[in-house]
């Protein structure tokens, strides 16, 4: 470990950092009302969330319901097996109509006054019919559930609050489109593992726990992901597209080393276009997260409930019609990393809880994503300055100012 | 079983060891209403192996927060030198500065084998009924 050089007392925590400007962010950003309320508003609203897979959804009348943006959304699979989505809202009152996380049905019916919406969304019958006259101007076809922009590409089933936005691909750019293509395209997938942690942290604390790796060798010591462990004659770097989109590694290649991780078969029956002990993260902006790890895929999104408050949904992905010592190989490696009671999991979610109380008392008002794409061991930090590049000009809040900087103190 | 949760709680592991047969199973599940499906969140084989991974556990990072189980009457049947017991339990954590919550709620099922004059834990199931898990004491056994 390099020893520290004395500052002499020039520069306090709070001091603005002697940095290029994307090389830190305010910690404002985190904890900020404000800054929340912009993300929802510029962000969340405006761009393709993922919100299931298609296998959640894979029969006519499948549906799975979820939260965009606030906003409670049923996405299902109707009679012609297209893959729709609604505000799950009944156009009568305001009340829920579909209650369930998942199910099957051939028609949705509203529980309080028995409204019935078919699975296109239209508004197919409604007690006591007789009660609306029609010189009102009451037509039953302009009641349907609000129906919301979805689109799939690959399984991965995104919808967008914007009509306005452009198309899911793209948005998504091309090279994203193709390095899905062979792990998650090629055949059909099943999500086998799903659970929710209710995160004590802003969102953005979990997103950037996922894309730094200099944190991998250190906090979680002693795994495969520890020091001397990722192959030293392997060293992708992230590659960065338009949006804020990342991809890292190629699961074609071998560039985990879990023999010496103490793990070895762990990587045993790779995806399809994998390698043994190959990996690939994708991070699509602003909260889809995919880790391959040769024979398993996790996909985290966020559902930010409030600046220090956020639902993370985890699933774990297999192939369809594995074979029972497959399915079980690929549950033991998800398990032994990223299951509830997974190694890695629990220990990045210490990290991003403790982070938060620690921004929340406004005693450090500068981040740093200081470190240079060429750092060893891949623990660059140039995709996390590229999306809060992207953070800054959508949701018009300099990243490295951040709301409300100057009432914490500072003497910039 | 209510001694066994004491052990976990004050990770006595050994001494839980001692009342796992050999082959003892550990298994955490859950059913998802999300995917409609069992799901199986870990599987422990054989008692070595748990106690090897609780030996890891002073390696990692760990929630600095205290448990507590408690279990509920335990239903038990026995045929021969067999017996299974079925009992409900909740988990409460509580941190070092005092602060308490209930952490996850479900259901043991466990077989157990008899062994001289000893009964001994052959599987253990635990069901979860939680699933939106709050904060990070995933490493520690339920």
């Amino acid at each position: 470990m390099n020893e520290l050089r004395p500052s002499e007392g020039r520069v306090s925590q709070r001091d603005r950092p002697n940095l290029p400007e994307t090389h830190y962010v305010a910690n404002s950003i985190y904890t900020d009302p404000g800054a929340f309320d912009a993300e929802q508003e510029h962000i969340f609203r405006r761009v393709w969330l993922f919100v299931c897979h298609e296998s959640e959804v894979a029969n006519p009348g499948d549906f799975r319901t979820t939260s965009v943006a606030g906003a409670p959304i049923v996405v299902c699979r109707d009679t012609q097996s297209t893959v729709r989505a609604f505000y799950n809202v009944c156009r009568h009152r305001g009340a829920q109509v579909v209650r369930e996380e998942a199910g099957s049905a051939k028609s949705f019916r509203c529980f309080y006054h028995l409204w019935v919406y078919g699975l296109d969304g239209h508004l197919q019958a409604y007690p006591l019919p007789e009660g609306y006259k029609p010189e009102t101007g009451f037509c039953a076809r302009d009641f349907g559930l609000q129906e919301v922009r979805v689109e799939s590409v690959h399984g991965l089933v995104f919808v967008c609050p914007d009509p306005q936005a452009a198309p899911l691909a793209e948005y998504l750019r091309p090279e994203v489109v193709d390095a899905l293509a062979g792990p998650l395209g090629s055949q059909p997938l099943e999500v086998f593992h799903f659970h929710r942690v209710r995160l004590k942290a802003n969102w953005k604390l979990w997103r950037d726990n996922s894309d730094e790796f200099y944190h991998n060798p250190l906090h979680h010591a002693n795994r495969d992901s520890g020091p001397g462990n990722v192959r030293s004659d392997v060293q992708p770097r992230w590659r960065i597209y338009r949006h804020g989109h990342h991809i890292f590694g190629d699961p074609a290649r071998t560039n985990m080393n879990y023999q010496a991780g103490g793990i070895a078969g762990l990587d045993e029956y790779p995806f399809p276009t994998a390698a043994k002990g190959g990996s690939m993260m994708v991070r699509i902006f602003p909260d889809f997260l995919l880790s391959l790890r040769s024979n398993v895929v996790r996909i985290d999104r966020m559902v930010p409930i409030a600046p220090g408050l956020t639902l993370v949904e985890h699933r774990g992905l297999g192939l369809a019609g594995d074979a029972p010592e497959v399915r079980a190989r690929r549950l033991e490696s998800h398990n032994y990393f990223w299951g509830p009671a997974g190694w890695n999991l629990a220990e990045d979610i210490q990290a991003v809880e403790l982070q938060q109380v620690m921004l929340e008392s406004g005693v450090l008002p500068w981040g740093l994503w200081a470190r240079d794409a060429d750092s060893p061991g891949n623990t660059g930090d140039e995709n996390s300055r590229d999306f809060y590049r992207v953070w800054t000009a959508r949701t018009g809040i300099q990243a490295n100012d951040g709301p409300g900087i100057l009432d914490n103190g500072s003497d910039r | 079983m209510v001694r066994t949760s004491h052990l976990i709680d004050e990770e006595r592991w050994d001494e839980w060891g001692s009342v796992l047969s050999e082959g003892f199973v550990y298994e955490l599940c859950a059913y998802s209403t999300e995917l409609r499906k069992e799901m199986s969140w870990l599987v422990l084989r054989g008692r070595e192996q748990l106690l090897a991974r609780l030996a890891q556990l002073s390696h990692h990072h760990r929630d600095m927060a205290t448990r507590l189980h408690l279990v509920t009457p335990v239903d038990v049947t026995q045929v021969d030198e067999r017996a299974t017991a079925v009992s409900n339990f909740s988990v409460f954590r509580t941190t070092a500065a005092g602060d308490t919550t209930l952490y996850v709620v479900g259901r043991y099922h466990d077989e157990l084998v008899r062994a001289g004059s000893q009964w001994l834990f052959g599987r253990r199931t635990v069901r979860l009924h939680t699933r939106i898990m709050d904060g990070a004491a995933g490493h520690l056994p339920i």
